[in-house]
């Protein structure tokens, strides 16, 4: 053998250069051909009191640019918003206007200081504090308002905390996650705690501890699942801590005047904002929430995948016993079911007959097979789930969540599929060989 | 104690310092002149505050026409220009949406998102550049000028409530 492998070897080292050279363009053909990234870390931002979804999209960006879209460890790390609206936000806009624009006539209707307004600072604001003394007054008026505001709104959170179940999308976003064995990293900062532990609590009913990681940033809530950082000059939650309990403060962070300003180029007077104080470079909680990030994200552990990822994937949970079924016809007619689980396109890889689901079909990352057109999107009580609310979410690799519908089933039906949840569109771009998603 | 005493002067010369800047501001602006200096780009820029929602978009681009003065004034790079463009016709969709439509609420949320990961991939806050997010607030602040259009984006804000999205991948700009 070693002989003969002797005698061939320039012959063989050709070949196996070929062999090579080819498995090498396969690979890459492949990779080109594979529209999906493998799971790895969900970075899953939970926001902070009276954030906008432009604002949440700003918080994530920063921790991209601070976290990468890797790990040290070589997982890829998708960044993620689970959003939360402030109760009341919009009722400020009636105290700011009769504080604030009724009162300094120049600027009357002038709502775009709205938004520095409630931190108490920016660009704009200083313009007009530096020109007009008394509108600096009203200004500080109207920050002890928004600060008396949220801490009245955190603290009625924290008495009547949000619950699984009003949150059906995160929940279900969760299940996927979980489904599809990607670790969990949840961020939390300010009124997001309240959100993220829910979450959390949920989440480990589903998998193993330590696939899911809870980093709290300014908690507006006792109860802690994981490290946490808190500014000592952070004004909403003393307010808090005053009418109750908040946890300890970590960090000093010098007073308004001697701060600078953060990643937004703006200073917050109140101490809290995430830009502003919290993952600001020139502060020492910037370096905590960095170590916490970092350490959570060594140390978590991949949990075992039951589904695949998809280029979108349908996924139905249901609350309590009996079956019910994911039904999906793909646009060339293929009718995936329990009873046909491989499609043209797709797969149905989860199939749940006893209680709670879930049940899991995925479209197929491969942009060979992958076909476009209309996906039908249909349950059917099967049996025993007579009144029963049924919860479908699709979701993308590149956009997320696209859609969580729920329904309460009606009478068994058998195979005979019930209830058209959604049309999913998938089309492609031939210019840009790109696919892209869209419901109806 | 000698470290307090000069930290209280410090306080105390800088508090009087940023008061007389008040005074003496307040001495030479009159009500016109502030108005004047008000709408310049540099400060407040002059926005259109009609009682109309959508406001005035006369070359029918997506971007009401004082926004994007305000941008053509600010943004000299193509790119970036383009990048503040695409925020301002993404928050204006959110501003119309039906919020009673989740679907359309939605696609209004995607293409926010979209717009904010293109102006973090054109920004990158050095060479006295505007940091990213401070781009993408400004444009957020001037589209929601009037209490009508400050409300609907709220309005619509509070429609996504318990719903989640991702960060897009690649090259999100138009």
């Amino acid at each position: 053998m070693n002989k003969t492998f002797k005698k061939n070897t320039p012959y063989i080292s050709t070949v196996l250069l070929l062999l090579s050279a080819l498995a090498s363009i396969s690979a890459h053909a492949q990779e080109e051909d594979n529209i999906c990234r493998t799971p790895g870390v969900a970075l899953v931002y939970f926001n902070g009191v009276n954030t906008t979804p432009s604002g949440a999209n700003r918080a994530k960006e920063e921790l991209k640019r601070i976290y990468g879209e890797q790990s040290e460890s070589g997982d890829t790390i998708r960044y993620e918003i689970l959003y939360n609206y402030s109760d009341g936000f919009e009722d400020f806009v009636e105290t700011f206007e009769q504080r604030f624009l009724e009162q300094e006539e120049l600027l009357a209707g002038r709502f775009e200081l709205f938004f520095e307004a409630i931190k108490g600072n920016g660009p704009w604001l200083s313009t007009i504090t530096e020109t007009i003394s008394s509108a600096a007054g009203i200004l500080d008026g109207i920050l002890d308002l928004s600060q008396a505001a949220i801490v009245q709104r955190l603290t009625a959170q924290l008495g009547n905390p949000p619950t699984a179940v009003n949150y059906a999308e995160h929940k279900s976003r969760i299940d996927s996650w979980i489904l599809e064995g990607y670790k969990l990293l949840f961020v939390a900062h300010s009124q997001g705690n309240l959100f993220a532990n829910v979450s959390y609590n949920y989440a480990k009913t589903k998998t193993s501890e330590e696939s899911i990681k809870i980093v709290h940033v300014a908690p507006a809530s006792p109860e802690l699942n994981g490290e946490h950082t808190l500014a000592a000059r952070d004004l909403v939650i003393n307010g808090l801590r005053l009418g109750g309990s908040a946890p300890e403060m970590t960090n000093y962070i010098p007073g308004y005047l001697f701060r600078q300003e953060g990643v937004n180029g703006q200073k917050d007077v109140l101490g809290h904002g995430f830009l502003e104080i919290y993952i600001n470079p020139n502060l020492s909680t910037a370096a905590r929430i960095k170590g916490h990030v970092d350490s959570a994200l060594a140390s978590l552990i991949t949990p075992p995948a039951e589904a695949s990822t998809g280029f979108f994937t349908a996924t139905l949970t249901w609350n309590g016993p009996g079956d019910v079924d994911l039904h999906v016809f793909e646009p060339r007619d293929s009718h995936v079911y329990h009873r046909a689980v491989s499609g043209a396109s797709g797969f149905l890889d989860i199939n749940n007959t006893e209680a709670n689901g879930p049940e899991h079909y995925y479209a197929t990352c491969d942009a060979n097979t992958l076909q476009t057109g209309t996906y039908q999107i249909h349950i059917a009580n099967y049996d025993a789930a007579d009144g029963k609310t049924a919860t479908v979410q699709i979701a993308s690799l590149n956009d997320g969540v696209i859609g969580t519908k729920s329904v309460v089933l009606g009478k068994s039906t058998g195979d005979n599929p019930g209830y058209l949840i959604f049309n999913v569109e998938v089309t492609k771009n031939e210019d840009t060989n790109k696919f892209s998603i869209s419901i109806n | 104690m000698k470290n307090h005493i000069f930290i209280a002067l410090f306080i105390i010369t800088i508090t009087g310092c940023s008061e007389s800047n008040h005074t003496s501001a307040d001495e030479k602006t009159t009500p016109e002149a502030l108005t004047v200096s008000l709408n310049k780009p540099s400060a407040i820029p002059n926005l259109d505050r009609s009682n109309y929602l959508a406001g005035i978009d006369m070359d029918s681009n997506g971007v009401r026409d004082d926004i994007q003065i305000f941008i053509d004034a600010s943004y000299s790079d193509a790119s970036q220009h383009a990048a503040a463009t695409q925020s301002a016709k993404a928050l204006q969709k959110a501003i119309l949406v039906d919020t009673s439509n989740i679907i359309a609420v939605k696609e209004a949320n995607k293409m926010i998102s979209e717009a904010d990961h293109c102006i973090y991939s054109q920004f990158d806050g050095t060479n006295n550049s505007k940091p990213p997010a401070q781009v993408s607030q400004e444009i957020e602040s001037l589209m929601t000028n009037t209490k009508a259009r400050l409300l609907a984006y709220l309005a619509f804000s509070k429609a996504l409530n318990g719903t989640s999205w991702t960060t897009p991948e690649g090259d999100t700009c138009e």
